[in-house]
């Protein structure tokens, strides 16, 4: 535990890149995507992992190379956190597709329903506890 | 004593699975705005039969365009924008926070995509509205109607423009949402400064007219809200406890909160008619209406589409029984 009167860090999850946004989508990645891809990468020293981002986004999509992509924005989104100073850092949840879908869908007891706004033309998939909750999986 | 029942929605319809699609699809530009609008329209069409079957006497169009309560009426306005994304009281639902930049006037009307009058033709209209206290408390000015009843009379104004509109083109129903009044009832002075919001809102407004809270308690603003000028008061039974409101003579419609729009599981015409024939044993109001608490778009379409058919059997059983 850090001894600092006023630890900081961030709340909630992290806007995920768009090179992993639209490479999960099979979509093509505009110039001001690798431009955006580039900068950040020399800001925070990622070079290496830069790289294979590149390479993986030229591959097929599949399990596989979407897990390592979503790793790899791991990595961006801490050492973005560390970048900024900060005394606790995650990855941004960019592993998971929404903050409740997540453990809902890794405990049992639940029922999905469909999908509700959760704004503009975002939505979450809504889920009731239908029987006894238990937890599953992390 | 045998009053007749009525039924109606209290907000937006939850988009179909197929309309979710549509317009994911819309933003990442693989579905054509032709094809989506395509899609709302047979939303909004299945949306009306839904309600038509189920019996509802007032019908709405879904709503299902509507980014969130206040966006027509911000898009429609000048001097407004839309700002920050603002959680919608205790829900996973956000809006954005409408921002007055400039006179709060509508100089052409409402744009007509948000209103789907010709596919109501030959149906009562029920027009959903923000409320103005709601609509006031939920904005900020930035140099522009800055302090709350400054904010709330401009709003006031803007609305009873929006109302006009609506009722000029048909609408026979039209309800204010108001949950702001009662998830944070106002002091006093800002609830004289509401009344009159309404006075203003309502005069000359050629409707029937409610006003809907929900999200809270209505003991909070009880009775003064009795004195405002509407035509009848929404209530959300899943907040208010009716015995609480027994001391006063309820001299307007109440319009009954007894489906849950935030909760999953579907309610019983039983119980729905059970409730209504408390009200009206507690209240004695001018007349009885059955709705959800709140807009059923806070629930999957699947489950809404349940809770509207609820409704309509409640509304068929309680004509009988109440």
């Amino acid at each position: 535990m850090s001894a600092r009167l006023f630890p900081t860090q961030e709340i909630g999850s992290l806007m995920k890149p768009a090179w992993l946004v639209k490479g999960l989508r099979g979509a093509e990645l505009s110039e001001g995507d690798y431009a955006e891809l580039g900068r950040w990468s020399k800001e925070l020293r990622l070079a290496k992992e830069a790289k294979r981002v590149e390479e993986l986004l030229k591959a097929h999509p599949g399990p596989r190379r979407d897990l390592e992509l979503r790793d790899l924005a791991s990595i961006h989104q801490i050492r973005y956190l560390e970048a900024a100073g900060l005394d606790f850092v995650f990855d941004g949840e960019v592993h998971r597709a929404e903050m409740y879908e997540h453990p809902v869908r890794n405990s049992k007891g639940f029922t999905f329903y469909g999908h509700v706004r959760s704004f503009d033309n975002k939505y979450y998939l809504k889920a009731a506890a239908t029987s006894r909750v238990g937890f599953l999986r992390p | 004593m045998t009053r007749d029942l009525q039924a109606f929605l209290t907000g937006a319809l939850p988009r179909s699975e197929a309309l979710v699609e549509a317009t994911r699809g819309l933003e990442r530009k693989r579905v054509t705005p032709e094809a989506c609008e395509a899609q709302r329209v047979e939303d909004a069409t299945a949306a009306i039969e839904l309600q038509d079957a189920a019996g509802l006497d007032f019908i709405s169009d879904g709503q299902l365009n509507w980014q969130d309560l206040f966006r027509p009426i911000v898009e429609a306005c000048k001097g407004l924008e839309g700002g920050a994304l603002t959680r919608w009281f205790d829900n996973n639902t956000f809006y954005r926070k409408p921002t007055a930049v400039g006179e709060l006037a509508l100089h052409s009307g409402l744009p007509h995509e948000f209103f789907r009058t010709r596919l109501l033709n030959g149906h009562a209209w029920h027009v959903i509205l923000p409320g103005p206290y709601t609509f006031a408390r939920a904005a900020e000015g930035a140099g522009h109607a800055a302090g709350f009843e400054e904010r709330l009379d401009a709003t006031a104004k803007l609305l009873r423009q929006a109302a006009r509109w609506c009722a000029d083109r048909g609408a026979r129903h039209i309800q204010f949402s108001e949950p702001w009044l009662v998830y944070q009832p106002p002091k006093k002075r800002q609830l004289a400064a509401a009344a009159a919001a309404y006075a203003t809102v309502t005069k000359g407004l050629n409707a029937d007219t409610v006003l809907s809270t929900y999200f809270g308690d209505l003991k909070g603003v009880y009775p003064d809200i009795l004195d405002f000028s509407v035509d009848a008061i929404g209530i959300d039974l899943t907040a208010t406890n009716l015995s609480d409101l027994k001391e006063h003579d309820f001299d307007k419609g109440a319009v009954l909160g007894v489906v849950d729009g935030r909760n999953s599981l579907v309610e019983t015409p039983a119980e729905i008619v059970a409730l209504a024939a408390e009200a009206q044993d507690v209240l004695d109001p001018d007349f009885l209406a059955i709705a959800p608490t709140c807009e059923l778009e806070l629930c999957p379409r699947s489950v809404a589409d349940e809770k509207v058919k609820a409704l309509g059997r409640a509304l068929e059983l309680g004509r009988e029984s109440l």
